[in-house]
């Protein structure tokens, strides 16, 4: 090996810090020996290793010569990088839309791994919703999915009667009976729609229960209504809903009430959450531009203020009175 | 109003060796010299603030200078309202108008010197910064290197179309 007296200077000090860190009482003895230090590199070729210098930490800390190392010297120049997971936490947790988190997620492998965590997504989860039950803006449709989530997260699956899954005022036939029925329920029962709901339009008329005449709130109707989601896309939800690792269950469990502060969410209420939030605003704005027209004087006539709370919509009270009357009502049997 | 103490100002001392003086009430928006201050009574040597370099100080300096008024906020993380909404206020967002390098070191500091409402507001601003960009976009904006291969790519794309924009 013909070192030259430069690369016997970086040698030594390499091997120094190689040393403190691992303790190691070998001398190396050739770049064999170097090569566990330089795994951060990509693999080189024989003569593109023999020709660079063999410590390139030692160099790149003395900025001799940076550009030799493209790959590291870009990274030194990420400044994002250097911060601890603690800090990048803090960052993702207020990322405004979860589109934008899973985008971040998708950034590199750092990044997937701090942000497909539970609890990554718990944190964010849960921070999003806050934000958005706190904005001026946000009409019930937030605390509509809070509430449900609250009671029916997996309740299809879970429970054997369908029936819980839906407000008592819902007539369920018998033949609906079992989970996996859940969306030809859905589909048998969810009333008359007229072409307005079709399109998207609010219109709390369009979604009645046939039997009982009443007002749907069922969340398949709300997707249905609200966005263009397609019946595969609820039972991915419901599929990633069974599959999610629970964090921040309460320990009480079903004893205690549940309540904003200690809901476990995830990912999957936030998306659909923000399509249900995107959506209604939309159809607010339709209203807004058009107040006469075939949306507008139908609705601010009649309802005026509780259009802008989205309370027409959603059947909160039926959420809201059973919220105080704790779990005991809730006619799961799981 | 009178305070325990009359210690009118403190030094603070940057890990390039330059020692600043400031009001104590500005100093004690850290929530670290505020603790230290309480523990050691009288301070009159410079605090070493050892993570933190001149430029940095004097920026964190400046930001509780301008907050020095603000409520302190509630012990209860969970009262915690600054924290439940995406809005920056416009000196904020000034203040953090700066590179990234700046950006994050600010973020740092804040967090070293247990600062939450200027941690709170650095990471709202890098959150606004990534808003609604692609994951090719958001690499470009930090230089991050995309290390996945093009198959593991493939799979974290198909594992995120479910929630895609529609």
């Amino acid at each position: 090996m013909q070192a030259t007296p430069i690369r016997n200077r970086n040698f030594t000090s390499l091997h120094a810090r190689h040393q403190s860190r691992t303790a190691s009482a070998t001398r190396p003895q050739s770049f064999e020996n170097i090569a566990p230090v330089t795994r951060h590199e990509p693999p080189k070729s024989e003569p593109e290793l023999a020709s660079s210098p063999p410590c390139f930490p030692v160099s790149l800390m003395q900025n001799s010569k940076p550009r030799r190392f493209p790959l590291l010297a870009r990274q030194k120049r990420s400044p994002i990088s250097s911060l601890p997971d603690k800090l990048l936490l803090e960052i993702i947790i207020r990322i405004p839309s979860p589109q934008t988190y899973l985008a971040l997620s998708a950034v590199s492998k750092r990044f997937n791994m701090v942000m497909s965590a539970p609890y990554t997504e718990a944190c964010f989860a849960k921070q999003w919703l806050e934000t958005n039950l706190r904005s001026s803006d946000t009409p019930s449709i937030i605390e509509y999915i809070v509430r449900y989530v609250c009671y029916h997260r997996l309740a299809p699956f879970r429970c054997k009667d369908v029936s819980s899954v839906y407000p008592p005022h819902c007539m369920i036939p018998d033949k609906c009976r079992k989970p996996n029925d859940i969306m030809t329920f859905i589909d048998t029962h969810r009333g008359r729609i007229t072409p307005y709901a079709r399109r998207g339009g609010p219109n709390a008329l369009g979604f009645r229960w046939k039997e009982s005449g009443v007002p749907v709130a069922d969340l398949g109707t709300l997707v249905w209504g609200y966005t263009n989601l397609t019946p595969t896309w609820f039972i991915e939800f419901y599929r990633r809903l069974r599959n999610r690792v629970p964090l921040f269950e309460s320990s009480a469990g079903t004893q205690s009430q549940p309540s904003m502060a200690n809901l476990s969410f995830g990912m999957e209420e936030v998306v659909l959450a923000s399509y249900l939030l995107k959506g209604w605003k939309d159809s607010v704005k339709r209203l807004e531009e058009d107040p006469f027209g075939i949306y507008g004087s139908m609705f601010l006539s009649r309802y005026g203020d509780e259009l802008k709370t989205g309370k027409i919509f959603f059947d909160l009270d039926w959420f809201r009175s059973r919220d105080r009357k704790e779990h005991e009502e809730c006619r799961c049997v799981c | 109003m009178a305070t325990p103490s009359t210690q009118a100002t403190v030094k603070l001392q940057s890990n390039d060796n330059v020692v600043i003086e400031v009001e104590r009430a500005i100093a004690e928006r850290s929530v670290l010299i505020k603790n230290m201050l309480e523990d050691c009574g009288e301070v009159t040597d410079a605090i070493p603030i050892s993570n933190v370099n001149e430029s940095i100080l004097r920026k964190v300096i400046e930001w509780c200078e301008h907050h020095k008024n603000d409520p302190v906020a509630a012990e209860n993380e969970n009262d915690d309202s600054r924290k439940k909404t995406t809005d920056i206020d416009e000196w904020d967002q000034k203040f953090m108008n700066v590179d990234q390098e700046m950006l994050f070191e600010i973020i740092l500091a804040a967090n070293f010197l247990d600062i939450k409402p200027l941690l709170d507001t650095g990471c709202k601003t890098v959150a606004n910064m990534i808003k609604g960009k692609s994951p090719e976009e958001i690499r470009k904006l930090f230089n991050i290197q995309n290390d996945f291969t093009p198959e593991e790519e493939e799979q974290i794309r198909r594992e995120n179309e479910w929630a895609e924009d529609r």
